[in-house]
């Protein structure tokens, strides 16, 4: 059962609802980062006008308009919420304990301003190894990624539910370990499947996304997914061999985050990998 | 809000309350006025905790009519029986506040209640708790409650508690959209029947900056009685003598469907208009609309005509059998006389009482094992199951299980299509100090309401008291007050009658469709409907079989007798030609000379038809269709050429019918045209 539920988070859910048409666009993640910027504390702002947000908080009037509409979801957004809760679907805003505040300090305003997810969330917060397009690695890099892994304590993050993220993952797991998937295709359509539910039942795994768990998959989705996965921990691989998908842009955004792009089938992945601080 | 605002406000709800009430000069009731500024003007929450009558739903409907003036979308009212439903909106249309109501029996207007709702033409909407879970209701209907906060109203808020005599499963999804709802929301709780353990459990749900209004809980006029009555045939005897002499009409109620019916069957049979209304009864609506329109002296209830049933002029409440909590029986007697001078609650003591709330309360909850059980199954398969598979795989009553299936859903262990169940990907662990504790709690009521009965000096203080009611004054009216008495001299041979009449209410044996995997049952192998002479423990016939089952002795002839009465009164069509009998392989049976016995009484041959292979274990063991019906499928054959004709078909009881179809089929397979049952004891659930 999910823990008591903070005014600011209900806020942030609220701002950023696409469960439910309320007449008026949901905030993006940045719109309501810079709402935040403006109002620490978004739960103060139920029940303000939209006079008093331009007044008090100093927001321009459009915006005041959509966040009043938004505020006043109410009682149709609690019954989704539940929904998803009762399902084992958590909902984390930067206002939760579990929320990965290391993406926020890594993508600032490009990072999610909720998460929706499926396990141990408090795994978000652990130390880690991302591994980006790992279809392009090698057997043997996949295998020394692994052993680093397992050998640092630190749990592995994918990028997907293809069967190389989750023979990766499996070989993580059923080896003791843990890793979380981030996930730019629908929660709900990939923890459909029984061998999925079990991981997660298990405890071992932490399955997110950025979008609610119906909203189909976008290209522009998943590249904002690569991005969270990077923000998420500090030592990030991008197996960028072919980079037909992962693109220059992306790969140079990534590596600003201080991914490690891997682009020949023989680099020695298990160096790149010893344990460093905050690794 | 400023003081001039306040006054308009103030003054627009005493307008709306004319309208109401009809009254032009109508005047708020303490505390009413309260409730619907802080809703309306404060946007806050309230719990009233208010005896009925005092006009709970004045509060929502004339704050919804001001929310709505205001802007605001619907309110959204859960309430948890279709009986107050009907009630609320006649009530609602008549202050000109438009409400619908969505639920499972108008699922093809759903789609006229949404074009409503787009439209703006609701502005109450009553939906039962269950719906909350139901995935329509969520994307279509709710959806379409509107983008502006409205007002959440939660009627017989005590259900929210578990510390509440009334808890329902469903009202926990309540309290967690409560939880993710957003500050601005006002909600408001109310209930007739709530204790300082109740109301501060609701408050903690509901959050701290709460309203909290409460008044006096007493019922002025009503007389409280209590009659020990040990024997369902004295409780029959004294309705009949007694009912024709209370004025006006009443509610009689019990605690079990069976009950009901005898009841109901045996008070008509005594020239007393009745009708029966339970969970189980066609038209419950028209029946309330006969009491309401005193058309019928009484209505012989079970707790299915509960909360929110208005009929102010309602003169007495009978309770055939006492109920398991004094919160509970308050509630129920409280029904009566809410706009009378002097009304009458009648408490009829049985021997039986205690054995049927120990049943309810063993049952309140499912077990540790059952609910783990089912969790790794579902667990393991990780896909969708069918109910049908999982009962193969528990043994779980169906009752029982779809209790089980309620709670574990509620709790976020399981989640289900309609048709299936899934586990969900939330952790889940049993809670046993919930159950433990609770179940403490119901024991402890128990044995206040054996105190009700003998240990009190004023019934209805009683009652104020276990309500936590401040001021429980003596009310100087019930029976320890003013030393009356209904006890009656009974005439002479109504008690016999009563008895006869017990013992000649017929259980009817429904002949089974399905096998136990919902494959249908061929006609060709069906048995015909049936009868049990007794129900198991009746203190009649069904005490005489269980003492002839423990101790392996003859049936009796008195019994046999009976037996053949009920056939002869019965007249089964086509009437059977011969006899046969269930054998049993696990111990000697005396049902063989008790068959010999009815074939000499009733004048028909009797044939030693069936053979048994003996079964795994008893049938009384397993709880559920699959293992029942796979504990005795293929354990008879025919061992004779077998006569002509229709046969009786003999067993000395019936629980879950799976040894009579089986055998029944046996003998339909071999030629028999028409099998009629006949069980000496039903022990069914």
């Amino acid at each position: 059962m999910m823990a008591a539920m903070h005014d600011a988070s209900r806020a942030v859910l609220a701002l950023t609802n696409r469960m439910g048409d309320v007449g008026v666009p949901p905030l993006r993640s940045s719109e309501v980062w810079g709402l935040l910027d403006h109002a620490p504390d978004p739960g103060a702002l139920f029940g303000l006008a939209a006079a008093d947000l331009v007044a008090d908080v100093g927001l321009d009037p459009a915006l005041a308009e959509r966040v009043v509409r938004l505020l006043d979801a109410g009682i149709a957004l609690a019954v989704r919420l539940d929904e998803l809760h009762r399902r084992g679907i958590f909902t984390l805003t930067p206002f939760d304990p579990d929320y990965p505040h290391q993406v926020a300090d890594r993508l600032g305003h490009r990072a999610p301003v909720v998460l929706f997810g499926a396990g141990s969330a408090s795994l978000l917060a652990r130390r880690g190894v991302a591994a980006l397009d790992l279809a392009a690695a090698a057997p043997d890099q996949v295998q020394a990624m692994v052993d680093s892994v397992l050998a640092g304590d630190r749990h592995l993050v994918v990028g997907g539910d293809g069967p190389a993220d989750q023979a990766a993952l499996a070989l993580v797991t059923d080896a003791g370990g843990t890793g979380v998937v981030v996930l730019a295709d629908p929660l709900d359509r990939v923890l459909a499947d029984p061998q999925r539910r079990r991981s997660v039942l298990s405890g071992r795994t932490c399955w997110c996304t950025p979008y609610p768990p119906d909203a189909p998959r976008t290209p522009e989705g998943a590249t904002a997914r690569r991005r969270v996965i990077a923000g998420l921990v500090t030592t990030t691989l991008v197996f960028a061999h072919p980079h037909d998908e992962i693109g220059a842009e992306l790969i140079d955004d990534l590596a600003a985050l201080g991914a490690v792009v891997i682009d020949e089938p023989d680099a020695d992945v298990g160096s790149l990998l010893r344990p460093g601080p905050g690794g | 809000m400023p003081e001039a605002t306040d006054s308009a406000l103030q003054a627009r709800a005493l307008e709306l309350l004319a309208t109401l009430t009809g009254r032009p000069a109508a005047a708020f009731h303490d505390g009413q006025w309260e409730a619907i500024r802080a809703l309306v003007a404060d946007r806050r929450r309230a719990l009233v905790v208010q005896r009925t009558g005092w006009g709970k739903s004045a509060v929502y409907f004339i704050a919804t009519k001001l929310l709505r003036e205001d802007g605001a979308g619907p309110t959204l009212l859960v309430s948890p029986l279709l009986a107050l439903m009907r009630n609320q909106i006649a009530a609602a249309e008549r202050m000109g506040v438009r409400a619908a109501t969505v639920n499972s029996s108008n699922t093809d207007e759903w789609d006229e209640v949404v074009g409503a709702l787009h439209g703006g033409a609701v502005d109450l909407l009553l939906v039962a708790p269950e719906r909350l879970a139901n995935r329509r209701f969520r994307e279509e209907v709710l959806a379409a409650v509107g983008p502006t906060a409205g007002m959440l109203v939660i009627d017989e808020a005590h259900c929210i508690s578990d510390w509440g005599h009334d808890f329902r499963p469903d009202y926990r999804r309540i309290v967690r959209v409560l939880d993710l709802l957003p500050p601005n929301v006002p909600v408001l709780a109310c209930t007739a029947t709530a204790n300082d353990r109740v109301v501060a459990d609701v408050v903690a749900q509901l959050g701290t900056d709460l309203l909290v209004q409460r008044g006096p809980l007493g019922r002025d006029g009503l007389a409280l009685h209590v009659l020990d009555l040990p024997t369902p045939a004295e409780r029959l005897a004294w309705l009949a003598a007694a009912v024709p002499t209370l004025a006006g009409t009443g509610i009689v109620y019990c605690l079990t469907v069976r009950d009901a019916e005898v009841v109901t069957g045996w008070l008509l049979a005594n020239d007393i208009a009745a009708a029966s209304y339970t969970g189980a009864s066609f038209g419950r609506e028209a029946i309330e609309q006969q009491l309401l329109g005193n058309d019928v002296k009484v209505v012989v209830a079970t707790s299915a005509l509960g909360m929110g049933f208005d009929k102010p002029d309602l003169a007495f409440v009978v309770h055939f059998q006492a109920p398991g909590t004094p919160v509970a029986y308050y509630q129920q007697v409280g029904r009566a006389g809410r706009q009378l001078e002097r009304s009458t609650g009648v408490l009829l003591r049985g021997a039986e009482d205690a054995d049927i709330q120990d049943w309810f309360i063993a049952r309140a909850f499912p077990s540790a094992e059952e609910a783990e059980q089912v969790v790794d199954i579902l667990e393991t398969a990780a896909d969708w199951v069918k109910l049908a598979d999982l009962e193969a795989e528990v043994n779980v009553r169906p009752s029982r299980i779809e209790l089980l299936m309620k709670n574990l859903e509620v709790d976020g262990a399981i989640e289900t299509d309609g048709k299936r169940y899934r586990r969900t990907l939330a952790p889940w662990n049993y809670d046993a100090e919930r159950t433990r504790t609770i179940t403490a709690l119901r024991r402890e009521e128990q044995a206040q309401m054996l105190a009700y009965a003998h240990d009190v000096s004023c019934r209805m203080a009683f009652l104020r008291q276990r309500l936590d009611d401040p001021a429980p004054e003596p009310c100087g009216i019930c029976d320890r007050c003013s030393g009356d008495s209904l006890a009656l001299a009974l005439p002479a041979g109504l008690r016999g009658r009563a008895a006869a009449f017990l013992r000649s209410q017929p259980f009817v044996i429904e002949p089974r469709k399905q096998w136990a995997d919902r494959t249908k049952i061929p006609e060709a192998e069906r048995t015909a409907p049936g009868r049990a002479l007794g129900r198991w423990g009746d203190g009649a016939w069904g005490d005489v079989v269980r003492e002839s089952r423990r101790h392996h002795t003859p049936l009796g002839a008195d019994l046999v007798e009976a037996a053949a009465d009920l056939v002869r009164s019965w007249q089964p069509d086509p009437a059977p030609t011969w006899i046969t009998w269930v054998p049993s392989a696990r111990h000697p049976s005396p049902l063989a000379e008790a068959a010999a016995a009815l074939g000499t009484a009733l004048g028909l041959p009797v044939v030693d038809a069936l053979a048994a292979a003996g079964t795994a274990r008893p049938q009384a063991e397993l709880d559920n269709s699959a293992q029942q019906h796979g504990n005795v499928a293929g354990t008879f054959t025919s061992k004779v050429a077998l006569p002509g004709g229709p046969v009786l078909l003999l067993d000395d009881t019936v629980g879950s019918r799976w040894t009579l179809t089986e055998a029944g089929a046996v003998l339909r397979r071999a030629g028999c045209p028409v099998v009629v049952p006949l069980a000496l004891a039903d022990a069914g659930p």
